[in-house]
């Protein structure tokens, strides 16, 4: 009898001791959560930012309801097709950041080469981590091909037929019926039925909001705010002031910790500047965010 | 031996649970062991202590600019809790937290400010105050008090402040002027003499109102109670020191007032418990509550307001620990049990949540209490409790409680007692799990709603050399719903209220005496074969309507009604319970309370004596008790009381005892069994006490009662059971350097009566005589005194940032022979010369030498 209830406590303790083991497990950070590899030669890129509905279908069946929904973390293979009801951001295996406007649709064709059949999108070439692209991104465009030369750019095809190449940094190639036209930093290509022509666009404004909207924030964590600051204009388009001289090298002193989650591009000026004692001030005018030192707080009465 | 059915938790299961919840309790106090709790950020950079906090699941962001390696912590923040030990953290060094847009803290420069750390006390007793509101006027912010008396406020501008201090609904003071200065704490304290004056105003928190009341109460504090030389850390072994109250021997269930054992209402956290005790069987040693969980005993012997109410001797009203009072979570070892607590916070503080746990096999204690070796008791209790508050005015909390007990004997021994010989088990099970919402309306009123649901299952079974079987199985089965309101109205404090219960409960009774011993008018006359199926069922509902009003500017008045009913007793048995509480400040710190009432019980729906063939329920008694109670604070914060109380009971309900072997396991099948059955009882007596501290260090306490409790029986008082005419008690606390602390308690009473035993010479049918053991007049005789006295040594040490506790009881320290009862007896020389009775006094609690360690952290 005693020896029948010390096996049944026996089990009773291995049983405990497996849901203990089970649940920390689970309740350990990284533990039992594969992590996604972007590495994968066949994989196009993940989603690291998703801004509202949208889906890999299927273009011979219409229902949007038949498709399969994108969420952060999701891997995107060759042969797909994404259609976005609101904006995605896309963490590609080449290094390349996409962004993926609202009402845009792109057919997958290889791991660096992708069609855009609908709405527009966003290259940026220099990945948050810094890193350069290891390979040319290709877009094809109602018939043109471009390819990005380490910039900053948008493409976006308008009404079906007309493509709008805008590059905010660097340049990219343009080939088309008449060959192929490089587009600078502050450029603007439209090319139609009627032709092409290359026009000044500017780099900061209302056009480029949807872009900021679906930035993934950088990890903060051990940045300096100099750093986060720079990265913030680039994405931006704005230029970056102090307003005391010193305050350019104080900047790179102080570093940042912890981060902010669910923090977006377009708040985080707000929360980060006053952590740092700094407070800034943006004029539209010239796209310039000026920088300076906080004014001391002032008690408040009882 | 038949088996009884099988109760919520079969013994196994009921072992394996208690493994489990143990471990799961350890494993969640070892992971939070790693938070660390307020201690460990003292001397340390507050960039290290920001990232224990991240590590804690604070979502910080700071930078370099405001947090450099320079910054020190230099005092050890006093919340327990992340996001205010952060405030803590901060504040010093003129920092302050924004809510970042998309979620998380951010760290950053704020205006100069202060901030109010202060204590509360009794103005009498030095006590320190629980559930003060501390309300800075025109600022918004309000806090309560812990039971340390504590308090702290959130970082407030630099300025100067008037400070409100509420309870229970009445402004008892204010300190004006207070200055708050910048990245400084100004500290202050406030003693509240009592009885406060009334006052119209209420604060937002306040339900209860404990200071002010014109009915008599003591309390006491988780410190206080932590200090106690206590059995196994029983939350109600401190009342058994209290003025008024006994206990039988080894027994933890408490007699107030000269009243039973069963009269004492038990509430945690509001729910009512029924027979909330461990080893029941053995007397019920240890109450279910452990002390460690305990914030706040609240105590009152009769004369207690009418939102109390189903016993009629005394209320001890439990509040259970507030998560956070006591570092993040602990873990105890003691001769008696093991113990582990875990608690948190969630939703950025506005939740806690605690969770404790108790496995105890005290074989130790079954030897010192001369219970037979061959038993083997196992118990445990678990208690767990959640609270978010949902706004500003609504707090809502949720708890469980659930207990375990198998009491039984080995397979290898043999009970051994004059009666009992044989085979023994018993199983109690009880799960409780309650939700309360605590509401303020407006400025001027308050509810709170109880939505509970309980069940208790009891199984007994035991054999005596094939002359006994006894299979007892009972289950009961709570779901209720009560509310308290409290209004604030012209003056008065209205408090009203209603508790509704739907009852049910099977009883699955049956005893086989085949050969009972024969005692002339005291046993059975002959086989009594036993066999009951009840499964009684019905409501229960107390309405109660309650004004506390001033009468002119020195006195404060208190009169309730109480209505109960019940259905399941199957005879509708309604009762109205008029009660009156008089308070009159006769100032120089005296105050004389008068009350008057009638307290009802009505039989449970658990308490049916079917073991004793009972088979419906009794009138409910009634007690109409009366009191004068006069109390002064003299210099030095030395405090006397005086109190005298008369208690009548009439429609007594008629109660089952042993004349000898009150303990015996199958108490229904002694043959000296009897049933009392008073036509009413006159309990009678005078409380004196005094306590007061000596300096810093030493505080004492004492009192003396001498008291009467008396049943009419055919036309004769007789002393009830209990009754002790003289009671000392008196005890000292002593706290040295070095974390060290040594508390006495001791005390003295009357022994108490018992009923003699002698030789009768009967003669038989055939003309012969024999000498036979009789039974003299009940309780005319008084067993000897009791001495006790209990010592408990202890030492806190603060290591790191933990708290190790370790202490000594030496309970009945200097061995004093004290008799619990006769146990039995044994003729001597029956035909010879010289015959006599030998009697068997079964020894109380002998010298026992506990020892217990505990690690918070």
């Amino acid at each position: 009898m005693r020896r029948h209830r010390r096996q049944r406590a026996g089990m009773l303790l291995v049983l405990a001791a497996g849901v203990l083991m089970a649940v920390g497990w689970f309740a350990w950070p990284g533990w039992g959560v594969p992590e996604i590899s972007p590495q994968d030669p066949a994989v196009f890129g993940r989603v690291v930012l998703s801004g509202g509905p949208a889906w890999v279908v299927d273009p011979s069946r219409a229902p949007v309801s038949s498709a399969a929904p994108l969420r952060t973390g999701t891997q995107l293979l060759p042969g797909a097709t994404v259609r976005t009801e609101g904006q995605l951001a896309l963490s590609l295996r080449t290094g390349h950041s996409l962004r993926l406007d609202r009402g845009t649709q792109v057919r997958i064709q290889a791991p660096a080469a992708f069609v855009l059949e609908r709405g527009a999108v966003y290259v940026d070439s220099v990945s948050p981590a810094g890193s350069s692209p290891t390979r040319t991104l290709v877009i094809e465009v109602a018939g043109r091909t471009i390819r990005d030369v380490g910039t900053q750019f948008e493409v976006r095809l308008m009404d079906g037929a007309e493509v709008r190449v805008r590059v905010r940094e660097g340049a990219v190639l343009f080939d088309g019926e008449t060959g192929s036209t490089r587009v600078k930093r502050g450029q603007e290509l439209h090319a139609s039925v009627a032709g092409l022509s290359v026009v000044p666009a500017p780099l900061a404004g209302p056009d480029w909001d949807w872009v900021a909207e679906v930035t993934p924030m950088i990890n903060l964590d051990g940045r300096t705010v100099r750093s986060y600051l720079d990265w913030l204009v680039r994405e931006r388009g704005w230029r970056l002031v102090f307003d005391d001289p010193g305050l350019a090298n104080q900047a790179s002193e102080i570093r940042l910790s912890g981060d902010l989650e669910g923090a977006t591009l377009v708040g985080s000026l707000d929360a980060i500047l006053p952590t740092c004692d700094l407070a800034h001030q943006f004029d539209p005018a010239d796209a310039t965010l000026h920088v300076r030192r906080a004014v001391p707080a002032q008690p408040i009465a009882p | 031996m038949s088996r009884g059915r099988t109760g919520w938790l079969a013994p196994a299961r009921g072992t394996g649970m208690a493994l489990l919840t143990l471990s799961l309790v350890i494993w969640a106090s070892v992971s939070v062991a790693a938070a660390r709790p307020a201690g460990v950020y003292q001397g340390r950079p507050l960039a290290e202590a920001l990232r224990r906090l991240q590590d804690r699941g604070l979502t910080i962001f700071y930078s370099s600019e405001l947090v450099h390696p320079g910054m020190m912590v230099r005092e050890r923040p006093l919340s327990p809790w992340p996001r205010e030990i952060l405030d803590e953290l901060l504040f010093p060094f003129g920092l302050q937290v924004r809510h970042a847009p998309g979620g998380g803290l951010l760290i950053v420069k704020g205006p100069p400010r202060g901030r109010v750390v202060g204590l509360v006390r009794d103005a009498a007793t030095a006590h320190p105050l629980d559930g003060v509101t501390v309300t800075l006027e025109g600022t918004g912010v309000v806090v309560q008090t812990g039971p340390d008396g504590g308090f702290h406020t959130v970082p407030l501008p630099v300025g100067a402040y008037t400070i409100r201090f509420s309870r229970g609904g009445a402004v008892v003071g204010r300190l004006e002027h207070v200055a708050v200065t910048a990245t400084r704490s100004t500290r202050v304290r406030f003693d509240v003499a009592r009885p406060e004056m009334a006052s119209e105003e209420i604060t937002v928190d306040g339900h209860r109102s404990p200071g002010r009341e014109p009915a008599p109460h003591h309390y006491l504090t988780r410190a206080q109670i932590g200090g106690e030389p206590l059995l196994a850390h029983d939350a109600l072994g401190g009342f058994r020191r209290a003025a008024g109250v006994t206990s039988a021997t080894g027994s933890a269930r408490l007699s107030v007032r000269g009243g039973n054992d069963d009269e004492v209402l038990i509430l945690l956290d509001g729910l009512e418990l029924y027979d909330p005790f461990h080893l029941k069987d053995g007397g019920g040693s240890l109450s279910v509550i452990d002390s460690r969980i305990v914030g706040l005993e609240d105590y009152r012997a009769g004369d207690f307001p009418v939102e109390y109410g189903g016993r009629m001797s005394g209320v001890i009203d439990i509040t259970s620990v507030m998560a956070g009072e006591d570092g993040l979570g602990s873990l105890g070892l003691s001769t008696t049990d093991q113990r582990g607590a875990t608690q948190g916070t969630f939703l950025d503080g506005r939740g806690s949540w605690l969770a404790s746990g108790r496995l105890g096999r005290p074989t130790t204690l079954v030897d010192q209490l001369n219970l037979d070796p061959a038993f083997d008791p196992r118990f445990y209790d678990f208690f767990s409790k959640a609270r978010v508050s949902l706004n500003d005015t609504s707090r809502l909390s949720a708890h469980f409680l659930t207990t375990f007990d198998d009491f039984q004997s080995s397979e290898d021994a043999r009970v051994t007692t004059t009666f009992d010989r044989g085979d023994f088990r018993s199983r109690h099970t009880s799960r409780y799990g309650w939700v309360t919402l605590d509401k303020v309306w407006g400025t001027r009123s308050s509810s709170r709603s109880v939505l509970s649901i309980g069940a208790i299952d009891d199984e007994r079974e035991g054999t005596r050399d094939a002359q006994v079987d006894v299979n007892d199985v009972r289950s009961t089965q709570r779901f209720g719903f009560k509310q308290d309101w409290m209004l604030h109205r012209a003056g008065h404090l209205f408090k009203v209220g209603f508790e509704l219960e739907k009852l049910s409960a099977t009883y699955d009774y049956a005893s086989n005496l085949l050969a009972p011993v024969v005692f002339s008018g005291v046993s059975p006359a002959g086989p009594v074969n036993r066999a009951l199926n009840l499964e009684p069922s019905g409501t229960s509902l107390a309405v109660y309507l309650d004004d506390r009003l001033p009468v002119g500017k020195t006195v404060t008045a208190e009169l309730g009604l109480r209505w109960d009913g019940e259905t399941y007793t199957g005879a509708g048995y309604r009762t109205v319970s008029p009660r009156a509480n008089l308070l009159w400040e006769l100032g120089s710190g005296s105050q004389l309370r008068v009350a008057w009432g009638y307290f009802h019980q009505a039989q449970r729906i658990s308490e049916l004596q079917v073991e004793d063939g009972v088979s419906t329920f009794g009138r409910p008694q009634r007690a109409e008790q009366r009191s004068i109670t006069l109390s002064r604070r003299l210099a030095g914060d030395l405090r006397i009381e005086g109190a005298l109380y008369e208690k009548r009971i009439t429609d007594i309900l008629p109660r089952f005892e042993n004349l000898v072997d009150p303990f015996s396991f199958l108490p229904e099948t002694n043959p000296t069994r009897v049933r009392v059955a008073p036509a009413r009882s006159s309990i009678r007596g005078l409380e004196l006490s005094a306590s007061g501290p000596v300096g810093e260090s030493l505080a004492w306490w004492g009192h003396y009662t001498l008291a009467s409790a008396r049943d009419r029986i055919d036309a004769a008082w007789v002393p009830r059971s209990l009754d002790q005419r003289h009671t000392v008690q008196a005890g000292f606390r002593y706290r040295m350097p070095a974390g060290w602390a040594v508390d006495v308690a001791g005390g003295y009473h009357t022994g108490r009566p018992s009923t003699p035993i002698g030789l009768t010479e009967v003669s038989g049918l055939d003309g012969a005589s024999s000498l036979e053991p009789t039974f003299g007049p009940r309780n005319s005789v008084r067993l000897p005194g009791y001495r006790r006295l209990d010592i408990r040594i202890s030492r806190t040490l603060s290591v790191r940032a933990t708290r190790i506790h370790v202490y000594v009881d030496l309970l009945n320290a200097l061995d004093a022979t004290n008799v619990c009862c006769v146990e039995g007896f044994s003729v001597l020389n029956p035909t010879g010369e010289s015959p006599g009775i030998r009697l068997r006094r079964r020894p109380g609690l002998s010298r026992l030498v506990s020892a217990g360690l505990s690690w918070t952290f």
